[in-house]
């Protein structure tokens, strides 16, 4: 396995091939290290500060898709809502829950609430959600989830999916679980983790002939890197794994994900109109042309030398062709 | 065909090992003309920069470069040597100040004419065959220039493959990118071709060869690198290829002012035309663009083109293709497109089968009878002018941007105004300034005129879709028979005896547009007349 991976703590590991391809998978460390960048920037959420990753490479061929894969293991870990992005909801906000039914466990309620308010007892603070149904059973209860009791709840701000929909996931589901070793509803279920600006049709043609073969020195199974992405172009794609944008799209203004990928240099043009803290930006070294070169310039002169940390247990320098910039850049900046 | 990812894989491997060999061929005759045609150079800045000097300039670049880029012998008949050397001689003899240069420059040519033995040939030969031997992936750079390159006439690839069979010849960016190599060899210092940075840092291959005379020099692009960001614990790696120091020779101004007038002697030429143009009154915005067969064609800027290179060089198959013809706008076209042009017959490949189609099924006159406003049109824009016929228009509440542009519906460019209220104002003006269709006020006409108009453009319809898949059934056999078309191909289409077309190699596209006559556009014509 590659040295990038370590951080990840994966449970199983896996490889890549080419559609069809049955075995002898691969992966070696230039892959290892654009998963590595896109998990390491979906974790990375500095306060007050937006992280640009830059990578000037030989090729931006799969380079777009290994990054959303990091993203999506990073992602899989989480569960739909943390407790410390519970506490801040002003009251009234509409949230989506999850629970076991306490009469019959192996079934979960799902079910709509608004959230009325925090209160202490007992010395703990409890988040209070009032249950919003026509069901008799649960109309007028509201819950008061304490934070020790949190796990048990999946909570979001777009609807869980379905039983149905979440059987059309289930490979991807079982996929990232096994890796993570995650929940496997917690995944996704916040948002789209990832957006990615790129050449829809020529990335859309590259992702088809690249599969992944999951756990190759075991009981090795083989998933599509598309069914992995669970891309979707819409911007109201709720359970989407990431979301492909062109960059002339208006999903871009819209779309409110932890990170987005720009693919290329038309992307990175876009980078004024993305919302998100974090941006991984590639550039092919053939394609590093002036425009690309001033915005880079630009960022540069606003950076600032706080410090990121970076995970242990990584090599102190990117495989040979890629060269990487981190630029820091205060939330308040605008380069 | 290898996939994205297994190729990404090979040219990330490629980024850690690639070499890069500096050949370095030491031949005196070939450094003697180098030195000569520089100091032709030197003696022509000084005569000024007018049409004369530089096209004598170019004569001698040209004959200069095909020295230094053939792969064949210098005595091989298919090099236009001895022409050009005549051509010089003639056109430097205004310039009596040149004859002794000249004269010098004979000798040389003649000493190398006659002792033939080309090193390049030999040392990228046997490069060739040790490729062969080792069963390594090898490719040749055929692009050297950023016009067609000089010296490389169809029999300098049969020889290449006669030498390593599985050669592949690169003629283009796109063909460098979607391949990888072990070998890949380039027979010249690389300053000239179009996509050098991306030979040396693009990691398409793990051994990079240069061969190239002394004099020619050896000119490693600097690897660009990102600025400055904010110190983490990763420090950045930049490594690439393994690059030699440059040399740079005294004479490479010759090159540089190639590469910088290059296009601005073809627009000066453009505009010489345009000077003396009385066929047409008006102008459209076109792009010079070079083939490799050493022709020059105007295309509309933009209007889009059949640009095939993709399918022809496999990277996608003609299942994939679908419905419709892969076309480009002609300001987005690239070195190494491959572009479908008429080169038999006049006028519009689909307007000529289109016509074919009405006279078949009984309607050959429809064309003369739908278009013959235009003719009346014409006469009136040339008595009246455009601007009149803008004004009137406007007053009508049909108002266009720009006036000139009612030149156009004089072509048969289009067939007619998009809008059909514009079209009766058109017609209603010619007949307020008196002008009649066939004794009748145009305005009358206009209705049927519009409806004959909607006919030809289904004609056209079915003719579009008739090429098409002659077109494609053509493409299939060549595809099959695994034909590299370097210059150029023609291909006459099965069941459609109106012409010729042919399928052109870009070598260079002018970074900018020129306003040209209407009626030189889409003329192919040498580059060199």
């Amino acid at each position: 396995m590659s040295e990038w991976l370590v951080p990840l703590n994966m449970k199983k590991s896996f490889e890549l091939g080419s559609k069809g391809q049955r075995a002898n998978g691969i992966l070696p460390e230039w892959a290892g290290f654009l998963i590595w960048s896109g998990w390491w920037m979906r974790r990375t959420l500095v306060k007050n500060l937006r992280l640009f990753l830059v990578l000037l490479l030989p090729t931006r061929l799969c380079c777009s898709s290994l990054c959303a894969l990091g993203a999506l293991i990073a992602s899989a870990g989480r569960t739909s809502l943390e407790w410390e992005e519970m506490l801040p909801l002003p009251t009234g906000t509409r949230v989506f829950l999850r629970y076991p039914d306490s009469k019959r466990p192996q079934r979960r309620i799902n079910v709509e609430g608004l959230v009325s308010g925090l209160k202490s007892e007992g010395g703990q603070i409890a988040i209070w959600i009032e249950l919003l149904t026509k069901g008799e059973r649960l109309s007028n209860i509201k819950h008061g989830i304490f934070e020790s009791k949190f796990s048990d709840y999946e909570i979001s701000l777009i609807p869980h999916l379905s039983h149905q929909q979440e059987g059309k996931l289930i490979d991807a589901f079982q996929f990232y679980e096994k890796v993570t070793g995650g929940s496997r509803a917690s995944l996704l279920s916040a948002n789209s983790q990832c957006l990615l600006v790129t050449n829809r049709s020529a990335w859309g043609a590259q992702i088809k002939d690249t599969s992944v073969i999951f756990d190759p020195y075991g009981k090795s199974r083989i998933y599509q890197l598309e069914d992995l992405l669970m891309p979707a172009t819409e911007k109201k794609a709720a359970h989407a794994g990431i979301l492909v944008s062109s960059q002339k799209s208006e999903v871009l203004a819209n779309a409110n994900t932890p990170l987005s990928i720009l693919d290329g240099p038309e992307a990175l043009r876009a980078w004024e109109l993305i919302k998100s803290p974090n941006l991984i930006v590639l550039l092919d070294q053939t394609e590093y042309e002036e425009d690309a070169g001033d915005m880079l310039a630009l960022l540069s002169s606003s950076r600032t030398e706080k410090a990121i940390n970076v995970p242990e247990r990584i090599p102190d320098s990117p495989p040979p062709g890629i060269e990487m910039m981190i630029y820091a850049l205060e939330q308040s900046t605008r380069p | 065909m290898t996939s994205p990812f297994h190729l990404a894989d090979r040219i990330f491997a490629n980024a850690s090992v690639i070499r890069v060999f500096h050949h370095q061929l030491v031949v005196d005759p070939i450094n003697e003309l180098m030195k000569e045609t520089g100091r032709l150079f030197g003696a022509l800045q000084d005569v000024g920069d007018d049409f004369a000097a530089r096209s004598l300039k170019m004569k001698i670049w040209q004959l200069r470069a095909v020295f230094i880029f053939t792969l064949l012998p210098f005595d091989c008949e298919d090099l236009p040597i001895e022409m050009q050397l005549r051509s010089i001689k003639s056109e430097a003899a205004y310039l009596p100040f040149l004859s002794q240069s000249i004269e010098a420059l004979a000798r040389i040519v003649g000493f190398l004419r006659r002792s033939p033995a080309n090193p390049k040939r030999e040392k990228v030969f046997e490069l060739l065959i040790n490729s062969r031997k080792q069963g390594s992936k090898v490719g040749l750079v055929a692009a050297l220039t950023r016009g067609p390159t000089p010296g490389w006439p169809e029999r300098a690839v049969n020889e290449i493959h006669q030498k390593n069979p599985a050669c592949e010849i690169i003629l283009s960016q796109k063909m460098l990118r979607n391949s990888v190599f072990d070998d890949v060899i380039i027979p010249a210092g690389g300053r000239l071709s179009p996509f050098i940075y991306e030979l040396y840092h693009g990691c398409r291959c793990a051994q990079l060869h240069i061969v190239a005379y002394k004099r020619e020099g050896f000119y490693p692009p600097e690897r660009k690198g990102l600025p400055k960001g904010t110190q983490i614990r990763i420090r950045s790696s930049r490594s690439s290829a393994n690059v030699l120091p440059g040399t740079i020779v005294e004479d490479s101004q010759i090159d540089e002012w190639m590469n910088e007038n290059f296009w601005e002697s073809l627009r000066q030429r453009e505009q010489s035309y345009a000077g003396t143009a009385t066929d047409r009154q008006f102008y459209i915005k076109a792009r010079a663009i070079v083939l490799t067969n050493n022709s020059l064609v105007h295309l509309r800027d933009e209007m889009k083109v059949i640009e095939i290179s993709d399918l022809v060089e496999r990277r996608i198959s003609i299942e994939e293709l679908g419905t419709r013809f892969p076309r480009r706008r002609v300001n987005e076209l690239q070195e190494g497109d491959l572009i479908v042009l008429r080169t038999s017959g006049s006028g519009d490949y689909l307007e000529e089968v289109a016509n074919a189609l009405m006279a078949a099924s009984g309607k050959g006159d429809l064309v003369s009878t739908a278009l013959d406003w235009k003719s009346v049109l014409e006469r009136a824009l040339s008595r009246y002018g455009s601007e009149e016929f803008g004004k009137r228009l406007q007053q009508k509440g049909s108002a266009i941007n720009d006036h000139r542009y009612i030149w156009m519906w004089t072509t048969q460019l289009v067939i007619r105004p998009q809008s059909q209220p514009v079209f009766y104002n058109l017609m209603s003006i010619c007949g307020d300034l008196g002008f009649r269709i066939d004794g009748q006020n145009p305005e009358k006409l206009a209705s049927l005129r519009l409806q004959q108009m909607k006919e030809i453009i289904r004609f056209h319809g079915a003719a579009g879709r008739k090429i098409r898949q002659a077109l494609l059934e053509r493409l299939r056999k060549l595809i099959e028979q695994r034909i590299l078309i370097k210059d150029s191909y023609s291909l006459k289409l099965p069941d459609l005896s109106s012409g010729e077309i042919s399928v052109f190699r870009v070598a260079a596209v002018d970074p900018k547009p020129v306003e040209i006559p209407y009626s030189r556009i889409g003329i192919i014509k040498s580059l060199e007349s």
